[in-house]
């Protein structure tokens, strides 16, 4: 996926936590180019401070907090730091604009960026495995494919089909069109087990489940940085 | 003179809710308050309640307990009564479905009760 950015000067290629990367790249200006399971991924950091995030897995692609939260997910990851130009970098900050993907950029400030990061300081023995807790409660990140449901992260429950989520959508898509309700764009599902949010995309459908109490804007949030890939 | 149920209904129409209804299982509007129009929604919610649970079982539950529908001019909140009725709050854009949801879930016993 990062095909079109510049390609940098690679620095190596290693495996280790996401609080590694930030507490050591305070003087980096590149690509960290980020391999997870099938996945792939970057992240722009300009001397310690990431400035956007993006990561494809099969046909979703994540984009800026989404792809940060599914990175801080993993305990360990395998990247590549590729050094950027100065002329590099604004490059890849372009490329990131023109395919929506959020950039931080102190100089052009937009309502649609992602918070930055505070880097760590660094560390001088080896940092622990990021904290899992902006991944709390979240059980399952799924795309519903026409009857397959392909899983992001996370365990899927044995009896949930695709079926039975794209039957809801459409259900709960019916009842919004005859309340005058407009375009409709998702819904919540509560249990005495936990939360299903799911939104429909043009191919089928994007969910995650989550256990009750989870704050929905975090999820809500979430969803929103799933789209499938143009 | 305002009936029990209406009375009921009312209580949720806060934090701008502006239409709260119970769709019975045959979706017969049972009660409703405020101004929204029901009559085209409610004989579609049983069904779509029915969806619902089959969702929440294939999740390993025995049913839903609420359910949120979001669309670009309002919110729907719906939450299932004794004997397969369903309460259902409509929101304009901008509102707090969670205070809304608070009021449904505080005000749920009453509501069943008056039925």
């Amino acid at each position: 996926m990062t095909g079109t950015l510049p390609a940098g000067i690679s620095l190596g290629t290693m495996e280790a936590p996401l609080s590694w990367i930030y507490s050591h790249t305070i003087r980096f200006l590149g690509k960290v180019q980020m391999f997870v399971q099938d996945g792939e991924g970057f992240i722009l950091i300009r001397r310690g401070e990431a400035q956007a995030y993006c990561f494809r897995h099969g046909g979703i692609t994540l984009r800026g907090n989404g792809a940060r939260e599914y990175l801080l997910s993993q305990d360990v990851i395998k990247f590549s730091l590729c050094k950027y130009t100065e002329e590099e970098f604004g490059q890849a900050m372009t490329w990131c604009r023109e395919h929506n993907v959020p950039v931080h950029d102190p100089d052009r400030e937009t309502q649609d960026i992602p918070p930055p990061l505070s880097p760590t300081p660094p560390a001088s023995s080896p940092s622990p495995p990021p904290s899992p807790a902006l991944e709390t409660g979240v059980l399952m990140v799924a795309e519903c494919r026409g009857s397959e449901l392909s899983i992001i992260s996370g365990s899927r429950p044995s009896g949930l089909s695709c079926s039975s989520i794209l039957a809801a959508i459409e259900s709960s898509r019916t009842l919004a069109d005859a309340m005058n309700a407009g375009e409709f764009s998702g819904f919540i599902l509560e249990t005495p087990d936990g939360v299903l949010f799911a939104a429909p995309t043009g191919e089928g459908a994007v969910c995650v489940l989550a256990e009750g109490g989870i704050p929905i804007g975090r999820i809500k949030s979430m969803l929103a940085s799933i789209s499938p890939e143009r | 003179m305002v009936d029990m149920l209406t009375f009921a209904l009312s209580k949720l129409l806060v934090a701008g809710a502006v239409g709260a209804c119970i769709a019975g299982s045959d979706g017969r509007v049972l009660g409703e308050a405020g101004a929204a129009d029901w009559e085209k929604a409610a004989p579609l919610i049983p069904a779509a309640a029915a969806s619902w649970n089959c969702l929440a079982g294939d999740l390993g539950s025995e049913g839903f307990t609420g359910a949120l529908i979001e669309a670009d001019s309002g919110v729907l909140i719906v939450m299932p009564l004794p004997g397969d009725d369903v309460l259902a709050v409509l929101l304009k854009p901008g509102a707090n479905p969670g205070r809304v949801r608070y009021e449904m879930k505080k005000n749920l016993e009453l509501i069943a009760s008056v039925i």
